[in-house]
């Protein structure tokens, strides 16, 4: 019974949430290496492939999907914005699925030009950066976000 | 002087050369959020366990520390179209040199993705049935310390023979169907079942093979639905040709309401005419990250309770077993977390079980890290 007592005892401690909050007015892209054949997408396809449901771009490249962590406001927008669901609940929700055998979790970087280079590298590469840093035509934009993650206008 | 790869001059040198390369692929996997290259990912989990029996009964009367397991995974993608996956177990302190522990496969298989819609696989699998067969090695995959008795190791719990067996070699076809907000994936698996006189990973020891499946529906709020079924044909004993038939069939639900978690998986069956069914519901809160400024350290804390019913044979009467599990799930690293179970079993007086004891109640806790 005091096991039980202290069980409880422990389970309301709460002192003050942490929950981090997405106050960004940028706009983002959805971009992916040039060797993919589709010239757009829409939020649900993105939403699939980060869930591991969609493997592979229309021409049966394999997909690989790269993000930028919740540590910054571009990560935020990702999880927040495009996800719609914590980095916590997309991280136990691919902790089930590596471990029960059924694929490979998306790559995470920290900072925006990593996930850049991936994308280039590898020729089914997909991320979402902040529309600011779209500098050359070496990648495909497949969709522009407002801050709502409603989208704008396809380019290409 | 010639040297072959056996020259004692150039052979420590190798061994050293290639324990330095597995230490750095190790490190570089735990270091680069468990990524070697693009092309190979490696992940992993351990569990640490102490169980100790509170009360009389069967357990753990000397409070023991557990080296439960260490797990690594990996996924390989040599060419397009083709996934590697397997998982590898070092239970208990493996020490085979005192033939103590144990290491195996979880599973190994080739993946082939014909479309996200149908893909094949072959090899080691776990069977694919209700919500925790899959992880219930990956002790950071699910909430409590154990996995459900009353549906996933009834043998354990009453029952002659399980619901299904926790792996099977055989092929499989599977795939995603998404509609709209809902994705539907399925699995159907072939395989030689389970057995106890013969290697079933190896040969089957009859003509039956067993056949396996789910269908299950997930939606981006959180609701996971769906069925499985397990039937196979079981021979009665080492020598005899007889068989008799196992038909296990199961349906689960996982509701995640804000901060709340529900968890519902019953599974109903037959083995050689006998009716059986078990039924594991848990409930769990999850209070999120707080700051505690005596440690300062953000800690998560998610109280949970589980209850599980088991009638291992419905015509007889009163040999039900019941566990009750209260618990606290203590996260303090976004990979890692403390549980602490409290678990009181009860075995009806007919059921197998049962040894004169009406209630038992243990603490089980672990440390568990996945990575």
């Amino acid at each position: 019974m005091k096991i039980r007592l202290f069980l409880i005892f422990i389970s309301i401690l709460p002192l003050g949430n942490v929950i981090a909050q997405n106050n960004t007015n940028d706009k983002y892209v959805v971009i992916a290496n040039n060797e993919i054949v589709n010239d757009s997408i829409d939020i649900s396809f993105v939403k699939k492939v980060y869930g591991g449901r969609i493997v592979l771009w229309s021409n049966q490249v394999k997909i690989e999907p790269c993000y930028i962590g919740s540590h910054s406001s571009d990560g935020i927008y990702f999880f927040h914005n495009i996800l719609k669901m914590p980095e916590k609940k997309f991280n136990k929700y691919w902790t089930k699925k590596v471990f029960s055998g059924n694929g490979a979790k998306p790559v995470m970087f920290k900072n925006v030009d990593d996930a850049i280079k991936y994308v280039l590298e590898n020729n089914g590469g997909i991320t979402i950066i902040p529309h600011k840093k779209v500098v050359n035509k070496k990648y495909k934009v497949l969709m522009i976000l407002d801050n709502n993650s409603n989208s704008v206008s396809i380019v290409n | 002087m010639l040297r072959n790869k056996y020259s004692i001059i150039t052979k420590p040198f190798t061994r050293c050369k290639s324990l330095y390369f597995m230490w750095i692929l190790f490190l570089s996997g735990t270091i680069f959020s468990a990524r070697i290259t693009d092309k190979f990912h490696m992940n992993g989990y351990s569990s640490f366990e102490f169980e100790f029996l509170l009360t009389a009964g069967e357990g753990d009367r000397n409070a023991s520390f557990d080296a439960d397991l260490f797990d690594l995974v990996f996924n390989f993608f040599p060419v397009e179209r083709l996934r590697i996956a397997t998982d590898i177990t070092f239970e208990h302190g493996v020490s085979t040199e005192s033939n103590r522990g144990n290491i195996a496969i979880e599973y190994a298989f080739p993946e082939f993705i014909l479309r996200d819609w149908i893909k094949f696989r072959a090899g080691k699998m776990f069977c694919n049935f209700g919500l925790y067969n899959e992880v219930h090695t990956a002790k950071p995959a699910f909430i409590t310390v154990k996995e459900p008795f009353s549906t996933n190791k009834n043998n354990k719990f009453g029952s002659e023979y399980r619901f299904y067996p926790r792996w099977v070699v055989g092929i499989a076809m599977l795939g995603d169907v998404g509609f709209s907000s809902v994705n539907l994936d399925y699995i159907i698996q072939i395989s030689n079942g389970e057995q106890e006189f013969t290697n079933p990973f190896e040969e089957d020891n009859n003509i039956y093979k067993a056949l396996g499946g789910r269908v299950r529906l997930m939606t981006e709020n959180g609701i996971n639905a769906g069925v499985s079924i397990y039937t196979d044909w079981l021979n009665k004993d080492d020598t005899s040709i007889d068989v008799i038939p196992l038909i296990s069939g199961g349906g689960h639900l996982q509701l995640e309401i804000g901060s709340a978690i529900f968890e519902l998986e019953g599974v109903a069956g037959l083995i050689d005419k006998k009716k059986r069914y078990g039924i594991t519901a848990l409930v769990a809160y999850d209070f999120g990250l707080h700051k505690i400024p005596i440690i300062g350290l953000d800690l998560g804390f998610e109280p949970y309770f589980r209850y599980e019913l088991l009638k291992p044979n419905i015509s007889i009467n009163d040999n039900e077993a019941h566990l009750f599990v209260y618990g606290l799930r203590i996260a303090f690293t976004p990979i890692s977390s403390i549980k602490l179970d409290l678990n009181t079993l009860k075995f009806n007086k007919n059921n197998i079980m049962y040894n004169g004891i009406k209630l038992q109640t243990g603490l089980k806790a672990a440390l568990v890290v996945g990575f």
